[in-house]
């Protein structure tokens, strides 16, 4: 049977009783040599994705957050057999608990941001319909235009994450920031939050959007620390 | 918190949405990448416009609203001060 991995633990627990993960398959905890992990047994090695299936597998790590911060796993990680789980995590041993430390006590928070969309400049339409070298600048024109867009949604999407994070101080322990990209008007910060300070996050952020008009914000969680998991895959 | 409550009609497909960017495009990778899309459809795009959308959604709304949600999934806040403010 092949073995469905949901999150690593600080040490090996077992997962409360009757708790079902992917296709109701039961969940139970693995002994990594000190390490804990929770798991399901599935028929193959391939699950595709869908709606469900995520909410899923969250459920299962939502249920290992109650107690201590997993480090979760992200979707449709297969194992042919445990014997792979372990020499797989035993040769990540030292990064995991590096992980586990630093995510220990707290959990993400997410906030959206909606990044205005810059302001454009007026196309040159004495060249609409021009042929050759008129054509060609029109191009080069568009693309700078475009790049010159990019640009400003950087640097835009940069002074709201500056704003927000001077906002909750160090309510936080980490961030990561997934800026607007091209096309996108929307910016992700996230946070490494105490569990204890959750509550003064929540309000540091209310009292920003108070002071801040042209703020336009979702904030979500508590997440396990989904994107405080870098480094530590393949 | 001020303002009235977020449209419970777009509560689920907004809370789903969420959850689907942590899932599926983050947390601990030991396999290598994952398919992440059904019948062609990139999951991980669909959720983040359906973020922006319901984002634009709140920015266009001549009085503002900001709410929050205590939902199975995860409690979401979307905030956003009134027009007037």
């Amino acid at each position: 049977m092949a073995i469905y991995l949901y999150c690593i633990l600080r040490a090996t627990r077992e997962p409360p009783l009757n708790l079902l993960g992917i296709d109701g398959t039961p969940v139970r905890g693995v002994d990594l040599d000190g390490l804990g992990a929770w798991v399901s047994e599935m028929a193959s090695m391939t699950v595709v994705p869908s709606p469900e299936r995520a909410k899923e597998h969250d459920r299962v790590v939502r249920a290992a957050l109650e107690d201590e911060t997993p480090l979760p796993a992200r979707f449709g990680q297969v194992v042919a057999s445990e014997d792979e789980l372990r020499a797989i995590l035993s040769e990540r041993r030292s990064i995991l608990e590096s992980a586990l430390d630093r995510v220990a006590g707290a959990v993400e928070m997410t906030v959206r941001m909606l990044v205005p969309a810059p302001r454009r400049a007026p196309l040159d339409t004495s060249v609409a319909g021009a042929t050759g070298a008129a054509s060609g600048r029109r191009y080069l024109e568009r693309v700078a235009a475009v790049q010159r867009e990019e640009r400003n949604l950087l640097a835009t999407a940069g002074i709201l994450r500056d704003r927000v994070a001077s906002a909750v101080g160090d309510l936080v322990r980490a961030q990561s920031f997934a800026g607007a990209v091209a096309g996108s008007s929307l910016a992700t910060l996230s946070h490494l939050v105490p569990r204890e300070r959750i509550e003064a996050y929540r309000r540091a952020l209310q009292t920003l959007r108070e002071q801040d008009p042209a703020l336009t914000i979702m904030v979500s969680g508590p997440w396990a620390p989904y994107s405080f998991t870098e480094g530590i895959g393949t | 918190m001020t303002g009235a409550p977020l449209d419970p009609a777009d509560d689920d497909a907004l809370v789903l949405s969420d959850l689907l960017s942590h899932v599926l495009d983050k947390g601990v990778v030991i396999t290598g990448d994952v398919i992440i899309s059904i019948a062609g459809i990139d999951l991980i795009s669909v959720s983040l416009s359906v973020l922006i959308s319901a984002l634009e959604t709140l920015e266009r709304r001549s009085v503002g609203v900001s709410g929050r949600l205590s939902h199975p999934l995860g409690d979401l806040s979307l905030l956003h001060p009134p027009r007037d403010a």
